[in-house]
């Protein structure tokens, strides 16, 4: 609207003021006014909420529509953006992100690095120059060749900044070019990386790696693997969640807006188990050639367990999956999207034993994985925002509610070791997942 | 303590040089079409409906209401230039 020159004004709480002031700098429509209503608007009666517009908050609407009392003449106006404009390119110039200098040894810098809020929090491994130089090294690309701006705050994904931040995580060199591709992946506009980074919604991103470069990496698709212990996993993961903070922006309570957050924005990697799959692999079933290694990114709510250690054939272990994925609390309620079954490879086995293709464990859960809608209160009828509503669809649907709009969105894979146990993974929902091949035999020129 | 003296590779990067100033601004409120852009978050559209209303009793504006159904997607810039087109000015909520 800014951009377009039209007069606008924004009305936000108390409590998102400072991440919309933030996110209209970014959009380049900081000339926005914004004014403050009190918080909370939703969660209570719409009359409670209405009431929210004051005599003075209603005055301040009506003065950030016209012009200002004292600047009436719009040539007066222009010379004080042209002023201001000037001094706000001075201070970015100023505010540029540069190397810094610290005394002290390793303890000393790292505390210096949690002053500066460039951390998850956690110990990190100083990005020096000789170290950030080898990780350069392990990329496809040149150090200053930049993979598109992170959102929300825009900042520009070089491989020198994404080097600095891999050896933060502690990563390896040749972890580079996992890291690049989920880089790239996240920035797709189909997977709504600004929603992602800012929503409420406690997603973090989930990284899957197929194919040949999780053996070459040494990476951990069996027992335990979206747990502890194994260096890529966790640094891979780590890395991409240091590159979304520092470089796009996301700092927890100011513009990542999460109300609780999950653990696993720490970090979350893991490989798919693709020998232990009775079914192609992922990435096969997307299309991409079996000799493709690959990245799956993914906006994901924490993995929520399925046990069932009593099923013995498909319809049983499916039905438990299918029971423990409808809930009334997850975003697929509102808008669909995308979800991952990861089974175990024994649940994986029982069921491709009973005949059970991916697609017919798809088309399976499409069919039971419905809430029945006099479990909801009505209010969350209007919440059904990408559906445009439940009313009208209740009676085509048999009162009984999709998670997903295709069978295809269960996202079906296998992964972990020996036991009774899957896990379902539901995701924000707010954009699409997405697969990227890893570039791995890129030969750079040395000037 | 240590005195050495350790280099870092600044890991954060800058967000592109933000716009400063004034915004537009109406010459008058009296008959404008006024947008209200709902966020779709719960009571957006009770916060904004009150706004309209006010607007109209005390300037007599003409209320053009745009949703953007989902609160955490952008909204489809055809959709948006069509509605900025039928605005002189917009009100749009940003909340939770």
């Amino acid at each position: 609207m800014a951009a377009q020159n039209l007069p606008t004004v924004g009305l936000v709480t108390t409590e998102f003021s400072d991440f919309a002031r933030q996110l209209l700098e970014q959009q380049q429509a900081s000339v926005t006014p914004l004014v403050e209503v009190g918080h909370p608007v939703g969660g209570v009666a719409p009359e409670v909420a209405a009431d929210l517009i004051t005599e003075s908050v209603y005055e301040a609407i009506v003065a950030s529509l016209l012009p200002a009392k004292n600047n009436e003449s719009d040539s007066a106006g222009a010379a004080e953006r042209t002023e201001q404009t000037r001094a706000a390119e001075v201070q970015a110039e100023e505010s540029e992100p540069v190397d810094f200098e610290v005394t002290g040894d390793e303890v000393a810098v790292t505390a210096e690095m949690h002053r500066r809020g460039m951390t998850d929090g956690l110990p990190v491994v100083v990005p020096t120059r000789e170290r950030v130089d080898e990780m350069c090294a392990g990329a496809t690309r040149y150090p200053l060749e930049s993979l598109g701006s992170i959102a929300p705050l825009g900042g520009a994904a070089t491989i020198l900044k994404i080097a600095s931040n891999a050896v933060m995580a502690g990563c390896q060199p040749e972890h580079m070019p996992v890291i690049e591709a989920a880089t790239e992946a996240i920035q797709e506009d189909e997977f709504n990386l600004v929603g992602m980074q800012t929503t409420t919604h406690p997603c973090a991103l989930l990284s899957i790696v197929h194919g040949p470069v999780a053996e070459t990496l040494s990476m951990n698709s069996g027992a335990g693997c979206m747990g502890h212990g194994n260096q890529a996993n966790a640094t891979i993961g780590r890395a991409m969640r240091l590159v979304m903070q520092n470089i796009g922006g996301a700092h927890p309570g100011k513009t990542d807006k999460a109300t609780q957050g999950t653990p696993a924005k720490y970090s979350w990697c893991f490989a798919e188990n693709e020998a232990e799959s009775p079914w192609p692999s992922l990435r096969e079933s997307l299309g991409f050639h079996a000799s493709d290694s690959c990245v799956t990114v993914a906006a994901a709510e924490g993995p929520h367990n399925i046990n069932d250690h009593g099923s013995t054939d498909a319809e049983g272990v499916l039905n438990t999956i299918a029971q423990t994925m409808t809930t009334l609390g997850n975003n697929h309620i509102y808008v669909a999207g995308d979800h991952f079954v990861v089974f175990g490879p024994e649940h994986a086995k029982t069921v491709a034993d009973s005949g059970f293709s991916r697609e017919d464990v798809q088309a399976y859960l499409y069919e039971n994985a419905r809430i029945d809608a006099s479990r909801f209160t009505p209010g969350k009828y209007d919440e059904a925002t990408s559906w445009g509503g439940y009313a009208d669809r209740l009676e085509a649907w048999g009162n009984r509610i999709p998670l997903v709009r295709e069978p295809e969105s269960f996202r079906i894979l296998v992964a972990g070791g020996p036991g009774k146990h899957s896990t379902w993974i539901p995701t924000f929902a707010v954009g699409t997942t997405q697969t990227r091949a890893i570039q791995l035999d890129a030969e750079l020129c040395v000037l | 303590m240590s005195q050495q003296r350790t280099t870092v590779l600044n890991p954060t990067a800058s967000p592109p040089t933000p716009l400063a100033g004034l915004g537009a601004r109406l010459s008058k409120l009296d008959g404008a079409r006024i947008g209200l852009l709902d966020n779709n978050k719960p009571n957006a559209v009770a916060l904004l409906k009150r706004v309209g209303e006010r607007l109209t009793s005390d300037y007599g504006v003409e209320l053009i209401y745009y949703n953007k159904k989902v609160p955490s997607l952008e909204a489809p810039s055809v959709e948006l230039d069509q509605f900025a087109s039928d605005c002189d000015a917009v009100v749009l909520a940003i909340d939770d």
